[in-house]
């Protein structure tokens, strides 16, 4: 019997010392990536905005990513780039979650008439695909790094409000909730007191995966001219320069494509593991893409999305 | 069947009017007078002005405003365009094709690429085909496509010059525009098939039909298919709507005059009700486009049926 018991012990605990290797490895990386984009000045000599060699010269010892379309260094764009691009994810998230989890919070534990009119709003947000709501607000709010911000963290509110939503329900059925009716706490003690510390840990798992969408998207308004103005340093604005000068100069492009893809690559990847390493009840869902995400009520059945 | 589909659209009537609510209020949301919004870049004398407001009906009360946009939207009536003048609808129609089929060309992209990646990585979970698959569906996810589609320019098009990078000419300038918006779906349905899969492999019914000595391709086209596609056709409806709003970058960097382009042009120019017009006949489309993909979900599966007769 021992044997059995010894048997069977070690092997979590050499799950759980794996899963923190990667676990380290992400967080590791992921601080590495902020602090090089939050002390860009410290790392490189140049400045971002100011032409210090040959137009679109190759990479070189001079300049580690070569030069701009202007004679920009490339390097230090990517790094000062990334200060405007992690600023608008940043900040858009904080917005999507301080507005989209009070909403879902709400309107799953009051439920009603009131929750049912919440949660439609959301559906209507949510009927406008990918990028489109964000070109709205854009249209009503125009270009610029406050607007663009908006639009992204208003993109992804209905996102928030969902999981929120789902989650709360899920944890209104649960026998403490009940508990804590009976000694007489009032709805909003309940809400903020028993629903919610529950539903931070999806709120956290959810939110260290929207960065990785948040800076896509504000990549992509970026890219297309509706955020920062020239000549700031931003990925999406100069992935969109590079790509005039793709057949002469794939190196303008080539460092902010691939400072954006680490981002996403890096928060999927915190996501994934504060998901096991808080044992989200819907881990699987949640660390999933927005679309898989919208797509999941669908799956339930008994609420469709997507009217 | 009939019933299933009514219920389907009349669920989604409320939302269907938020979003015509929505995109109303676009023009009324930004500030300052619509007139003069609508009159940006142009002569904006009082006259003008006091016209337009006549004629928009700015005098009278939001919901009676509200409403007569809604009865021109009935009529098909979607307003004149302040740039081009034209009605937007044609402007609308004049440029559909070329977004359409990027659209259908991203999807067959995504669909010939995610489901046997799927499909392979499902089988034979933590195999080297499953690893590689899974990193193709990591990595899918997090290149942007807009740099896809300079990488894929410079690969196909300006060192082996195989493929047209810009233009609209023909079936070889779909390719890379289809490759660099359909690949990162591709990875999505890869992700979802492979757990699908593996979930529908774990269940006892897939045991017994192997037992009773069906192959493995039996298995997993009568069997393990049927259930594990239920999650890709719910995907599928959600990802159309984001091919047509995905295609707008993947245009402007192309060259193709589809509508996302259009869009971008007339954000800058500040054309307002052409911009309404892109932006409601996307939304529609997106959720007449899932009410169809429901009701092709209500005929694979009885139980999505049975959901909504309930």
């Amino acid at each position: 019997m021992t044997a059995e018991v010894a048997g069977a012990v070690p092997r979590p605990d050499r799950h759980r010392r794996r899963l923190d290797v990667g676990g380290a490895l992400v967080c590791g990386a992921s601080i590495l990536l902020v602090l090089a984009v939050v002390g860009a000045g410290l790392l490189t000599r140049y400045n971002p905005t100011e032409i210090v060699g040959t137009a679109r010269s190759a990479p070189s010892s001079a300049h580690l990513f070569g030069t701009d379309q202007l004679g920009r260094d490339v390097f230090a764009r990517t790094l000062f780039g990334g200060q405007q691009t992690l600023t608008i994810a940043a900040l858009s998230t904080l917005l999507a979650t301080v507005v989209g989890v009070p909403i879902g919070l709400f309107a799953g534990y009051v439920g009603g008439l009131r929750a049912g009119v919440s949660m439609r709003v959301m559906d209507v947000l949510l009927a406008f695909p990918g990028i489109l709501l964000a070109l709205i607000i854009i249209t009503i709010g125009g270009t610029g790094r406050g607007s663009a911000i908006l639009a992204v963290g208003i993109s992804f509110v209905p996102v928030f409000a969902r999981v929120v939503y789902g989650s709360t329900q899920r944890a209104r059925a649960e026998e403490y909730i009940a508990a804590a009716k009976v000694v007489g706490c009032s709805s909003l003690r309940i809400m903020v007191r028993h629903v919610l510390p529950v539903v931070l840990i999806e709120v956290v798992v959810l939110a260290s995966s929207a960065i990785g969408w948040t800076t896509l998207l504000s990549a992509s308004l970026n890219f297309l001219g509706f955020g920062v103005a020239p000549p700031t340093a931003e990925w999406g604005a100069d992935l969109g320069a590079g790509t005039r000068y793709i057949a002469q100069a794939w190196w303008i492009s080539a460092a902010p494509g691939l400072a954006v893809t680490l981002t996403i690559l890096l928060s999927n990847f915190l996501g994934d593991y504060f998901a096991k390493r808080l044992s989200a009840p819907r881990a699987d869902v949640v660390a999933a893409t927005p679309t898989e995400l919208a797509a999941a009520p669908a799956a339930e059945l008994t609420t469709p999305r997507g009217t | 069947m009939l019933t299933f589909l009514g219920k389907r659209a009349l669920a989604a009537v409320p939302v269907l009017l938020g979003v015509v609510l929505l995109v109303f209020l676009i023009l009324r949301l930004i500030p300052g007078d619509p007139a003069q919004i609508l009159l940006f870049g142009t002569k904006a004398t009082p006259e003008r002005v006091a016209e337009l407001h006549q004629q928009l009906g700015l005098d009278r009360p939001v919901v009676v405003q509200f409403l007569s946009f809604l009865g021109d939207l009935l009529h098909g009536d979607l307003g004149y365009s302040y740039s081009s003048h034209g009605p937007v609808i044609d402007e609308i129609a004049e440029r559909l094709p070329y977004t359409v089929n990027l659209a259908v060309g991203a999807l067959l992209v995504a669909l010939l690429v995610g489901v046997p990646t799927g499909i392979l990585g499902g089988l034979k979970p933590g195999s080297v085909v499953d690893k590689a698959a899974t990193a193709f569906s990591v990595l899918g996810l997090a290149v942007p496509y807009f740099w896809l589609a300079q990488l894929l320019i410079l690969l196909f098009a300006v060192h082996l010059g195989v493929l047209p990078a810009l233009g609209v000419g023909g079936t070889a300038a779909l390719v890379l525009p289809s490759l660099s918006l359909g690949l990162g779906f591709a990875a999505i349905i890869t992700r979802m098939l492979r757990a699908a899969l593996i979930d529908v492999y774990s269940s006892p019914y897939i045991l017994v039909a192997r037992a009773k000595g069906l192959s493995s391709g039996r298995v997993l086209v009568s069997h393990a298919m049927r259930n594990a596609a239920s999650s890709v056709t719910t995907i599928l409806g959600l990802q159309i709507g984001n091919l047509l709003a995905g295609a707008v970058a993947t245009e402007v960097i192309f060259g193709r005059p589809g509508l996302g382009n259009y869009l971008v042009q007339q954000i800058g120019l500040k054309d307002v009700p052409t911009i309404q017009g892109i932006v409601l006949f996307i939304a529609v489309a997106y959720i007449v486009i899932n009410i169809l993909v429901d009701a092709a979900h209500g005929v694979l599966d009885p139980r999505v049926r049975k959901a909504w007769a309930s």
